[in-house]
């Protein structure tokens, strides 16, 4: 039989589509159903808490550093909820950026693990070595490997954080848990803490009244913490600030991977950092006297500011997607729909634009997007920082089932 | 096994090398060679062929993609198969793509165009074109997937298939005309 000539020269298209289409499968949705799955799943349940549940570590136990109304139920909006899966979702491999493929490598006798945290070229110090950093492609078969030079980071402990170079970019991997410093002297030694940290933004608690506020000279307040070096270690868990005076200070640093961690000081003499290392938080006692100078010079400093939640987001109905970005319309979840806003969110990270690549979500779709940093609001309610978007249900009065 | 470690033993003429690639690619080069024949044993036959056509050229060829590289050595050695067979029971999908892709471009009138310049164009388009949409086509025309076997790997209705393969047809033509190819 004669083949048609564009069957033919079907043969000649470019190999990399070829291979694509070979392993490309539409759905990113993993149904993690045999033995291998069950171990999957408990590593995209990590991958999902790390990104979810660590800047609440010590929000819902002990605390965070803005606890407030979770954007579902803010006078703004409407009540909200993610629906409920049955199943793990997680990416196949090609859908990961780097330091979501290599998450561990090994330098000496320590594992660092991926912070999934970018750090700029300022902060790396001296190269340690080149070692191997390795991953788990869950959704293919081996152990994928790459070898990166390995950095310090300058003023930090090597042995809690260095800097992975890894495509060109300089990524934070932290120890993984490690005994949390005996002093709060050798806690700001080993991190820098008190050089790589502004106190600023922060929410007062006294007589179970919350302010949020910022000052705007953090000199003091640190000028007593260093006095407290030999404050030694009181805890690494089970401990509550509930019903007691605090003050919550976000912190956020780019160059120990941190975005709205909190440090904490409760007026019966207690200060407490979730700021250190994976999941593990620490707890030292610094005495009255001085847990009161700070609380003191907070209340006597401190000039209004604006809630901020943890984890930004914004809800909408996706009304509009491009290859560039995509626009969602928070009407729908407005207790006033006349206040309703347009948002802009642009897809310049592999994060977020994957969900869109691979139709995970569609127009007409619920939706919260979740993001670091600042809306630009001058120039039209524009996201330039969206890394996760996830479908949602309106519970307030009608629910509303996102149309799959 | 990694794919440069079966390219290897394929250089030291380590038989394992056929061994490792029938257990990496066996089944694809079957579902390739068997969506075109319609028939096991030409299936079969035409996949040892392909593992004798790798054993013979590598080396001297390093493909430096080998899922694509044993994947076009099947494909071609199916369709040149299915010319010397002159078989009339063809499966119904595949005379469906050939009708297809006929439509698109007709091998009357591209007879002055080499196979190579026109699939270098289908490349360039598909590159223009969303994921799903570029491997959808791909799945279609170039391994010869049915309809219900692409809306079953993708998760889409069948409609939506058809819709899909429809509308980059008709991009692909509107394209080819515009690279100055006369339909």
């Amino acid at each position: 039989m004669k083949i048609p000539k564009m069957a033919k020269s079907m043969e000649y298209i470019d190999n990399d589509l070829v291979s694509e289409a070979a392993s490309y499968k539409r759905s990113n949705i993993i149904l993690f159903i045999n033995k291998w799955g069950a171990i999957a799943a408990c590593f995209a349940i990590m991958l999902v808490a790390s990104v979810f549940i660590y800047p609440y570590i010590g929000g819902d136990i002990v605390g965070s550093s803005t606890d407030g109304p979770s954007s579902s139920s803010t006078d703004r909006y409407k009540d909200f909820m993610e629906p409920t899966l049955d199943y793990t979702i997680g990416w196949w491999w090609d859908s990961l950026v780097v330091y979501e493929k290599y998450r561990n490598i090994t330098v000496g006798d320590i594992e660092y693990g991926s912070s999934e945290r970018e750090i700029s070229y300022e902060y790396v110090g001296e190269k340690i070595g080149v070692f191997t950093a390795s991953g788990y492609n869950y959704t293919g078969s081996g152990k994928p490997t790459m070898d990166c030079e390995v950095y310090k980071i300058k003023d930090v402990s090597d042995k809690k954080m260095v800097a992975v170079k890894m495509e060109d970019s300089y990524y934070i991997f932290k120890s993984k848990p490690f005994d949390q410093p005996l002093t709060l002297g050798a806690l700001l030694g080993d991190f820098d803490f008190d050089s790589s940290v502004k106190l600023s933004s922060l929410a007062l608690t006294e007589n179970e009244k919350r302010s949020y506020g910022v000052i705007e000279n953090d000199a003091y307040i640190w000028e007593i913490i260093l006095s407290c070096k030999d404050a030694t270690l009181k805890g690494t868990q089970d401990w509550s600030k509930d019903g007691k005076d605090y003050v919550d200070f976000t912190v956020s640093s780019e160059k120990l991977g941190l975005y709205k961690s909190v440090l904490t000081v409760t007026k019966d003499g207690y200060l407490f950092t979730n700021g250190t290392n994976f999941g593990r938080y620490a707890l030292y006692f610094i005495g009255e006297d001085n847990a009161n100078k700070i609380i003191d010079y907070v209340r006597s400093n401190l000039k209004d500011g604006k809630y901020e939640p943890n984890i930004p987001s914004v809800p909408g109905v996706i009304t509009e997607i491009t290859d560039e970005y995509i626009i969602i319309d928070d009407s729908a979840f407005c207790n006033d729909p006349d206040n309703g806003i347009q948002y802009k969110i642009l897809l310049n990270d592999k994060r977020i634009s994957r969900y869109i690549e691979n139709d995970f979500v569609r127009v007409n779709e619920l939706v919260e997007v979740i993001f670091e940093g600042e809306i630009d609001i001058e120039g039209g309610y524009v996201i330039d920082s969206a890394y996760h978007i996830k479908s949602v249900i309106i519970t307030d009065g009608e629910v509303m089932v996102p149309e799959y | 096994m990694e794919d440069g470690v079966i390219i290897e033993l394929y250089f030291i003429r380590d038989e394992d090398a056929l061994l490792k690639t029938e257990e990496k690619y066996g089944k694809l080069c079957h579902k390739i060679a068997y969506n075109i024949l319609n028939n096991r044993e030409d299936a079969e036959e035409c996949v040892n062929d392909t593992y004798k056509e790798m054993w013979n050229s590598i080396p001297p060829k390093k493909p430096d993609n080998l899922t694509a590289f044993i994947c076009g050595i099947t494909r071609n050695l199916s369709l040149k198969r299915l010319e010397y067979l002159k078989r009339d029971k063809r499966a119904k999908h595949l005379t469906e793509s050939f009708d297809e892709l006929e439509e698109i471009l007709s091998s009357n009138t591209a007879g002055s165009i080499s196979e190579e310049n026109i699939g270098k164009l289908i490349s360039d388009f598909l590159r223009g074109r969303g994921r799903d949409e570029r491997n959808v086509f791909i799945r279609k025309y170039y391994f010869f997937d049915s309809v219900e076997e692409i809306a079953a790997r993708y998760s889409f209705t069948e409609s939506k298939v058809k819709n899909m393969l429809y509308r980059t047809r008709q991009r692909l033509k509107e394209y080819l005309i515009k690279e100055g190819i006369e339909l």
